[in-house]
């Protein structure tokens, strides 16, 4: 990307094709509760998943804690998502199911048509698909379940063998006290998987979950919770995608990572939700003695986010790489970046983003660095570009670094800039069009965050680049 | 005053502490003295340059980074003021110095330079304490330069640790104006500055360049912006600083490009040596941007020294000791470089060179 500023033509922009996404499902719901949040609904989704105590009296606790908290004074205005329009738990009309031919054909037609099941067979060692409230579809390849993996649900895993595990896990990470958005995911939660990774095993192949919000006017919350034992390597998918509709929707959903000594996870997302939703999702990985926790994070979608992937250094020598990329475009307001905390010596952190904004879109980067007076000899860096498409956007970066620790190296660098015309110039005197040249260059621009991706989703984002560029000529 | 200060102007997490100042920095009241000339004092002004009541109508309308109220504050409380009108060019250095007398004194002291079209003037504020001396000092200095003038401010505040103090700078820069304000912030226990740029003119500029070294229990609270309005506006804030002790130090430092700031471009540039195992640097740098035809940067560096560049000096004679004096000092040369008295240079950079052995952690 060059720096310097020239004059150029403007750019019109059109809208990208979301045909794929935006089918809505004429999928009728077996059950779901009042729109709003009130002691009643929270009681009547424990009633219907049939909650252990403990979880009944945790998610009562966490909507006190709703109440008495107020949204953040920072970030993009929430002043239009109104919770007493939200409709927090739609059960479709189906169980679960182990067998993809027992999926019923409407919510199955949605899943093939994102491309799913054939993700599965080919690249996939398990995959979870959630439709509004409930996780639809629950499979392991027999390879990784031999070895000892954990992949279900987390209303299974909640009952099932692993209920200490989840108990001990649950929300420990994120408690309800966190923000305003962690406490109603705390109270209405619902879904998710349960990974559990036992020691020195490498599940070669990723997990992959997937997220369908079909129902307007609803809320997902699910919860994912994964433990990565001693010296066990794990690549988890999370893929993100709803129709958009006239109404709010609102994803509030919670990731909880615990690697542990030696281990490694990788946590990429795809996130593309439709255009009328606020995903205000919390995820945060706590990484034990020389482990390491790796995320990508591509964020296409919503009408408003809030997405700040937190990593806790605990133990000695541990790290974490973010490499993350945002398009905003038109009516899309995305507040993301990242969160780090160098808790222990020697831990090492990076944060790579790129963001783009087009056509009216807003675009922040938002980070902090926290490096307490114990993690001697911890280095961090942080590295971010913003690229402007038009003079109708925003792009903003807020940084925060805080340094506790005398021996510890950190840096940090931003750059906000446009396209280059002689970048143009040069590929159309190659023969390229203009409208390719550009989408070229802004996928040369995103490249550092494609490459980390698995080959599918590399492709699927070049592709969401290409829609989204397409007509950005002048 | 219990008004918020030095507000980041875009929040972020609470939890950071770094969206305003701390209670610590909440103003003391106003003493309800007369105004107290004796504790200003100015140089003999040059023929260009006089004393004038106060800006012209509207030419006033800057406020400073520490925020309105606190200008409000100073603007009603002063007990010294000085307004500057500016006429031609001006070679000789014009000399603000402003000292704390005695015990729980305050100097709430409220400038002004009115720079009219092509001219140019250079102001040196000194802010110290007599042997002895206790308080605060409190000031603001606003700028408005018309078009094609140059302004150049240097700062040196030097106050005792029985001392505390607040200093706002408000700037407006018209067509082809050029403001460059220098700080070298070495004393004072809390110390709050805050500098607000309009780049309202097009092809206007305006350079800041900071040095601080901080010790014992010193809290130093930074909130620089620079928002560029006019077309082709350029900006480079650089700031350095030593934290050695127990010292700490918070620097919000934004550039601000507004819709129709065409062409512009804004350089941000921060190192900061952490010196001691209590120290605390926070550091927020913003780059907010409605503009498409831009180029802004920032980069920060905190840290320890380069082992590296150590290794090197110490390779060609020089003791480890002598190696990090150097790379410190040639931090600080931005700043005391543009200080135009050769002796207090000398003392300020004798003062660093001192504070820097005895914090000595190696």
């Amino acid at each position: 990307m060059d720096m310097r500023a020239f004059k150029s033509e403007k750019t019109n922009v059109e809208e990208a094709d979301r045909s794929i996404y935006d089918v809505k499902d004429k999928v009728h719901p077996s059950f779901e509760v009042q729109s709003g949040l009130t002691e009643e609904i929270v009681n009547q989704i424990s009633d219907e998943k049939n909650d252990p105590p403990w979880m009944r009296t945790f998610r009562m606790k966490s909507l006190q804690i709703y109440n008495s908290i107020s949204a953040p004074n920072w970030g993009p205005s929430l002043d239009d998502l109104h919770m007493e329009n939200i409709v927090t738990y739609v059960r479709p009309d189906t169980t679960m199911r182990g067998k993809w031919s027992e999926v019923p054909d409407d919510i199955k037609n949605t899943f093939e048509r994102l491309g799913i099941p054939q993700a599965e067979r080919k690249s996939l060692a398990g995959v979870g698909a959630q439709y509004d409230s409930e996780v639809v579809y629950h499979n392991i390849s027999a390879i990784a379940a031999s070895q000892g993996v954990v992949y279900t649900d987390m209303e299974s895993a909640l009952t099932g063998p692993y209920e200490k595990m989840v108990r001990k896990h649950f929300m420990k990470l994120v408690p309800p006290s966190d923000h305003k958005f962690a406490a109603l995911h705390g109270a209405v939660w619902s879904g998710g998987s349960f990974v559990y990774v036992p020691p020195g095993v490498s599940v070669e192949i990723p997990l992959q979950s997937y997220f369908r919000l079909n129902a307007p006017g609803a809320g997902q919350f699910e919860h994912t919770l994964i433990i990565v034992d001693k010296g066990a390597y794990l690549h988890f998918i999370e893929g993100c995608s709803a129709p958009k509709y006239s109404v709010n929707n609102l994803h509030a959903g919670c990731v909880e990572l615990f690697v542990g000594e030696g281990a490694r996870l990788r946590y990429s997302t795809i996130e593309n939700w439709s255009k009328n939703m606020y995903n205000l999702n919390t995820k945060r990985a706590r990484v034990e003695k020389d482990g390491t926790i790796e995320w990508v994070s591509g964020s296409f979608g919503s009408h408003i986010s809030y997405l700040y992937p937190m990593s806790i250094l605990q133990g000695e020598r541990s790290r974490m790489e973010f490499t993350g990329i945002t398009f905003a475009g038109g009516g899309q307001n995305l507040d993301t970046g990242a969160k780090v905390v160098h808790a222990a010596p020697h831990t090492t952190s990076h944060i790579s983003t790129k963001s783009i904004s087009r056509d009216g879109g807003i675009s922040t980067f938002r980070s902090s660095v926290k490096v307490t007076p114990d993690a001697v000899g911890s280095k961090s860096s942080v590295s971010c570009e913003s690229l402007m498409l038009d003079d109708q956007s925003r792009s903003d970066t807020i940084p925060a670094m805080d340094i506790q620790c005398d021996e510890a190296d950190v840096g940090h660098e931003a750059k906000i800039g446009r396209i280059s015309e002689q970048a143009i110039f040069y590929l159309m005197s190659r023969g390229i069009s203009e409208e390719d040249a550009r989408a070229f260059i802004v996928g040369g621009f995103a490249e550092p965050v494609a490459k980390e991706l698995p080959l599918e989703y590399a492709v699927e984002m070049n592709n969401l680049i290409h829609l989204e560029m397409k007509g950005s000529i002048g | 005053m219990q008004d918020k200060i030095n507000v980041l102007p875009v929040l972020t997490w609470n939890h950071l502490g770094v969206n305003w100042a701390g209670k610590e920095f909440s103003l003391p009241e106003a003493p309800k003295e007369k105004p107290s000339e004796e504790r200003l004092s100015v140089s003999l002004l040059p023929s260009g340059v006089e004393r004038i009541e106060t800006f012209p109508k509207g030419k006033n309308e800057m406020e400073s980074g520490i925020g309105k109220a606190y200008d409000d504050y100073v603007i009603e409380d002063a007990n010294v003021t000085c307004f500057l009108g500016v006429r031609g060019k001006t070679e000789q250095v014009i000399r603000l110095k402003s000292s704390i007398p005695g015990l729980h004194t305050a100097i709430i002291g409220d400038y002004g330079i009115y720079a009219e079209e092509e001219s140019s003037i250079t102001l040196l504020q000194e802010a110290s304490a007599a042997e002895g001396g206790s308080g605060f000092t409190a000031e603001l200095t606003r700028i408005y330069a018309e078009k094609g003038s140059l302004v150049k401010l240097i700062q040196v505040q030097d106050l005792n640790r029985f001392c505390s103090s607040w200093n706002g700078v408000a700037i407006h820069a018209e067509d082809g104006a050029r403001v460059e304000v220098i700080r070298a912030v070495l004393g004072g226990d809390k110390v709050a500055l805050g500098t607000k740029t309009l780049l309202k003119g097009k092809e206007s500029s305006y350079l800041l360049n900071t040095a601080y070294f901080g010790d014992q229990t010193q809290v130093f609270d930074f909130n620089d912006t620079s928002e560029h309005w006019g077309k082709n506006t350029q900006c480079d804030m650089y700031t350095a600083g030593v934290l050695a002790g127990e010292s700490s130090k918070t620097l919000r430092g934004t550039i601000d490009f507004k819709r129709g700031a065409a062409y512009s471009a804004g350089h941000e540039t921060e190192e900061v040596l952490m010196l001691g195992k209590k120290v605390r640097n926070r550091t927020v740098p913003l780059i907010l941007c409605g503009e498409e035809q831009v180029e802004g940067q920032h980069a920060a560096t905190i840290g320890r020294l380069d082992e590296s560049q150590i290794y090197y000096l110490c390779s060609r004679g020089l003791t480890s000791l002598q190696a990090r004096l150097l790379l410190v000092e040639g931090r600080f040369a931005p700043v005391l470089g543009q200080i135009p008295d050769e002796k207090l240079r000398e003392v300020l950079s004798s003062q660093i060179e001192r504070r820097l052995k005895d914090n000595d952690t190696k």
